[in-house]
């Protein structure tokens, strides 16, 4: 397996466990007001410092990889053509995923807008984000959320491209 | 993902005296992984490796690379 096969995996791994964590917690919250709370500042900082303990823990584990593997922790391979041509097929496909999910918030938004009685009847479960996401309506916390959870999709489409596209040849 | 481009690189490798693949990674400025897919015919290589591979091997591009069914 080549340095940045490793590196996708890794990438793949931490960024699939931020997005949970986050969206698990996020989606979960009653009603957006909750978005704009004291409450999310503090969950969002909490965030930022899983997300960089995550990074240098993910590049510790690459250099041990490595180091197990006879290789000088030091040294980085080089991108040769095929290693691009992957990063070019993986920014596409994240590239589309993202237009479409970016496209489906926009109709998401003119529907909750226009169409006061989209989407299944709300039960009687109490409000959370997902169910405002899905029945509007929108305000700009949660499009802002929509966004983020469609480049997080993007970003763990972009990986997975890679790592297909390796396992399995370009 | 299988390509039409079949080549010789492997048999190539064993007659220049049992270069490794790295060896020959090292030489035409590619990974091992690149050279390894080629040879099992899984990447098409561009026309300027397919170029560096062969000159590594000491033949030309003809003799390590041919296109579609053998004939």
């Amino acid at each position: 397996m080549s340095q940045h096969e490793r590196v996708s995996w890794v990438s793949l791994i931490v960024n699939a466990f931020i997005g949970y964590w986050y969206f698990a917690r996020v989606l979960g919250m009653p009603g957006d007001a909750a978005l704009l709370g004291p409450g999310m500042a503090v969950f969002a900082l909490n965030l930022i410092i899983v997300a960089i303990f995550a990074g240098i823990l993910s590049e510790l584990v690459l250099r041990l990889i490595q180091i197990r593997s006879g290789g000088d922790p030091r040294r980085r391979e080089k991108l040769d053509e095929r290693d691009r041509l992957i990063n070019l097929r993986a920014n596409r496909n994240a590239y589309v995923l993202l237009v479409i999910a970016v496209a489906a918030v926009l109709s998401l938004i003119a529907l909750t807008q226009w169409m006061p009685s989209w989407g299944v009847p709300r039960s009687a479960a109490p409000e959370t984000v997902l169910i405002r996401m899905a029945h509007g309506p929108l305000t700009g916390p949660l499009i802002a959320q929509l966004l983020l959870l469609a480049l997080t999709l993007a970003t763990l489409c972009k990986y997975v491209t890679r790592i297909v596209s390796y396992r399995r040849g370009y | 993902m299988a390509t039409e481009v079949r080549n010789q690189i492997r048999k190539l490798r064993f007659e220049r005296g049992e270069l490794t693949q790295q060896q020959l990674a090292d030489r035409v400025a590619a990974t091992r992984q690149t050279i390894n897919a080629i040879e099992a015919g899984h990447y098409a290589p561009s026309l300027e490796l397919a170029f560096r591979i062969a000159r590594a091997l000491g033949k030309g591009i003809e003799d390590v690379f041919s296109y579609g069914d053998p004939a």
